[in-house]
């Protein structure tokens, strides 16, 4: 009697299962579909924007070595560039702030902190305008330097942003400080020392973070590199202009396409191996369970 | 609200318990936000009284000091130098003169006109376009005399701490016979001030590129800077809340913009009501949505958990710019659903073009694409960090599934997620990415009582964005950010008079 009760519950259990797993199948096909379709167009040989079918006719790789032969390099690393130097000194920043909003108790801490709440309910863009005229006062805008230009956009809110590796922070037990301010450390010794190694997933959160906005940025990209001469473009903007008309999709689909498979790569390599901390950070900040 | 008590909420049905729990939360909200109002006063006093004792403290200083101290006031670093504090002296003498260089070749030539924004015009000559009289340059002045306001704010702080540096060394003189050295100011820099050495950069760059620029742009809301006043060619001024009731109430006398400022108010209400409408859909879609995904992804039995998630989280890595251009390309006239449509002998949708509301189903839709992994991931961490022993507990006392999941799960997802959902709806009231690279913030269909630049499909802050970009219109654009910020403070306002997490941060220790 009570094997039967078993198996028929298994039995149960086992349908329900296979719902599930005929669902999940369903959605990952929902969700990655359009990146089967990004590659399939970016390998397709017929030229031509839309066409009715999915599989090319003809696959080749000379979208790709159309793409590298225009300027497409030079907006790749542009791109590249940027974002490794802003993703690391806005980590440096971000996780610096955080440190010292959580540990040391300073005149003008609160009244910090409210501020920059309140500071970052401005729609980050409506500065942008006179952000442009300082630029372009500096000569950074059309020029080799208009790279320096867009780091110091990415760079300069940054500080705002402490809030997850604060909340962080504010778990580590501050009884390692104190043993370590009795054993003669300094401040920005405990800080290197002790909080940074025992910091791993939010440091690779934020330097996850930091890097993947500014090399998807369009937004303020367009504003300050959109109009201005190729050669200091990103790939977001040079992509973006590729495609903005109807007849430059019907021309230059399979290439954006090609453009777009190159400029995702990094971004999913980085997001594959740093997947596990990725989720740790995500709550580590917030659970105190 | 209904006053009851414990007996009478307790002898409720489950229903009706849930019912007056969230009635409660509901009817509190305009309670909770009079009271944030109504300790407002006590808030002002407490900052202006933390300013007074800051500037008390000068009083006393310069009252009680000798002449060293006093000279002090005069010329910064005297103090330190008088009790061989060489170093910090010499710092203090150097911002001194860089401080007067910078006001009288720079600033106050800007300061001077910020009252009328320039009134001398520039004259170009008409037959060669050579410029005649330079004339003011409106924008130069509002935005150095901001600058030039930062820096005398930040002087202001130096000045006040050189003298209480200059009383701190003589009274530190009279009992000790000696004042901190350079080598314990370096030291300390490093150590009980570290947080001055931290904060030096981050705050630079913030004040510049941030602040500066918040404060031109906040004022630039009264003014008539727009396309037809561009300096250096023209000067523009100020002219009050005009803007503001443009847009607003559609009246407006100085407006000088091309249509008139009923277009405004109309169009500003629209893209408001669609706004709120997107950002209540598409934050409760996509956390229900993904709150099922998660939970049937980390079921026990369920095998292969990290592909299922690897396939989801594609899309959080593939930059938006790629992942959603392709899918508005994707739902075009010709694209590929369409084809697929045609093949099977279906009519086929023009999905973004062909009418509003279809193409906001639609948004909500991709938007459903794009989020969910990203709900997905956090439900997954929530999810793993729930203590088993819970579990456990409640097994040995007979919960069945169902029980569990109600009474365990999800009022722990819930606590956790609670907070993080105002930022995700403040986050979808500013998405621009979604509706401007999907879109373009527009179905394309004319609409004459829509202002200039902005579409059916447009967000405020898309708005915001073309009227800069394309319109030039930047008087109306500075409305439309503050109004931005009015209606997120308003949302932030409701949770952080709700939660008190912001306010008892010792207590995890």
């Amino acid at each position: 009697m009570k094997y039967l009760k078993t198996s028929k519950k298994s039995a149960k259990g086992a349908i329900i299962d296979s719902f599930i797993y005929l669902l999940l199948a369903i959605i990952s096909i929902i969700w990655v579909f359009p990146f089967v379709y990004l590659i399939l167009c970016s390998l397709r040989g017929e030229s031509g924007g839309m066409v009715t079918y999915l599989w090319p006719k003809q696959i080749t790789f000379d979208n790709f070595i159309y793409l590298f032969k225009g300027d497409f390099l030079t907006w790749y690393l542009n791109t590249l560039i940027i974002a490794i130097v802003v993703s690391i000194i806005n980590t440096l920043i971000t996780l610096l702030t955080a440190y010292a909003l959580s540990r040391m108790r300073f005149n003008g801490r609160q009244a910090l902190m409210k501020f920059m709440l309140i500071l970052g309910m401005f729609p980050g863009f409506l500065g942008m305008i006179c952000i442009y005229y300082l630029l372009n006062a500096m000569g950074m805008i059309n020029s080799s330097l208009s790279i320096v230009g867009l780091m110091l956009v990415y760079v300069s809110g940054t500080m705002m942003g402490y809030y997850v590796s604060k909340g962080f922070f504010d778990t580590i037990s501050r009884s390692l400080d104190e043993a370590a301010m009795i054993d003669g450390a300094s401040r920005a010794k405990i800080f290197f020392s002790i909080i940074l190694p025992l910091s791993k997933p939010i440091i690779i959160q934020t330097l996850l973070g930091a890097f993947v906005g500014p090399w998807g940025d369009y937004m303020m990209a367009n504003y300050i590199v959109g109009r201005g001469g190729t050669d200091f473009k990103t790939a977001a903007i040079g992509l973006y202009q590729m495609v903005d008309t109807l007849p430059e999709i019907s021309e230059n689909f399979t290439q954006f396409c090609a453009g777009g498979v190159v400029v995702s790569l990094l971004p999913i390599i980085m997001f594959f191996f740093m997947q596990r901390f990725y989720v740790a950070g995500v709550t580590g900040g917030s659970v105190k369970g | 609200m209904r006053q009851i008590s414990t007996l009478e909420y307790l002898s409720m049905s489950k229903a009706r318990r849930a019912w007056f729990k969230f009635s409660s939360f509901i009817l509190n909200i305009p309670r909770a936000i009079g009271r944030w109002f109504r300790n407002l006063p006590h808030k002002f006093g407490a900052f202006f009284g933390k300013i007074g004792g800051w500037f008390a403290g000068l009083f006393d200083a310069l009252r009680y000091g000798n002449w060293k101290t006093r000279m002090s006031a005069l010329i910064l670093g005297f103090g330190c130098f008088a009790y061989h504090q060489i170093g910090r002296g010499l710092l203090y003498l150097l911002y001194e003169i860089i401080f007067v260089l910078f006001m009288v070749f720079f600033g106050a030539k800007y300061i001077a006109k910020l009252g009328t924004l320039g009134d001398v015009a520039q004259v170009r000559d008409p037959d060669t376009d050579l410029v005649l009289i330079e004339g003011d340059n409106s924008f130069s002045i509002l935005l150095y005399s901001m600058l030039t306001i930062a820096v005398i704010v930040f002087t202001l702080i130096i000045w006040v701490k050189s003298i209480k540096d200059a009383y701190n060394n003589q009274l530190g003189y009279s009992i000790a016979q000696r004042a901190a050295s350079a080598k314990d100011d370096v030291g300390q820099l490093l150590n009980h001030k570290f947080h001055l050495t931290i904060l030096a950069f981050p705050s630079l760059t913030l004040v510049v590129f941030t602040i500066v620029p918040l404060m031109f742009m906040i004022l630039v809301a009264f003014t008539n800077y727009n396309r037809n006043t561009i300096p250096p060619a023209n000067l523009f001024t100020w002219v009050g809340f005009d803007n503001f009731a443009a847009v607003l109430t559609g009246q407006a006398k100085g407006l000088s913009g091309a249509q008139d400022a009923s277009r405004w108010s109309y169009t500003f209400w629209r893209i408001l009501g669609w706004t709120m409408e997107w950002a209540v859909l598409a934050t409760f879609t996509n956390l229900f949505l993904g709150m099922i995904v998660a939970l049937i992804i980390n079921k026990k039995s369920i095998k292969l958990k990290k592909f299922w998630r690897t396939c989801l989280v594609t899309v959080v890595a593939v930059p938006q710019f790629v992942s959603l251009l392709l899918v508005s390309k994707m739902l075009n006239n010709a694209g590929i659903f369409n084809s697929i449509l045609f093949s099977l002998g279906l009519p086929t949708v023009d999905w973004l073009h062909e009418s509003a509301s279809l193409a906001k189903f639609m948004i909500v839709v991709v938007n459903l694409w794009v989020g969910v992994p990203h709900t997905v991931l956090t439900c997954t961490g929530i999810l793993m960090n729930i203590p088993d022993d819970l579990y456990e507990a409640a097994k040995i006392d007979g919960a069945n599934p169902v029980k569990m999941f109600s009474k365990i799960t999800l009022p722990y997802m819930m606590f956790v997620l609670g907070p993080s959902l105002i930022t995700t709806f403040v986050g979808n009231i500013n998405n621009f990415n979604l509706i401007f690279l999907l879109t373009g913030g527009s179905t394309g269909i004319a609409d004459s009582r829509l202002a200039t630049q902005a579409g059916d499909l447009d967000l405020l802050i898309t708005w915001l964005y073309k009227l800069t970009v394309n319109g030039q219109q930047y008087d109306v654009a500075s409305v439309i950010g503050i109004l931005i910020f009015i209606v997120v403070a308003f949302f932030s306002l409701i949770v952080y008079s709700r939660i008190g997490s912001v306010k008892n941060e010792e207590d995890f220790q």
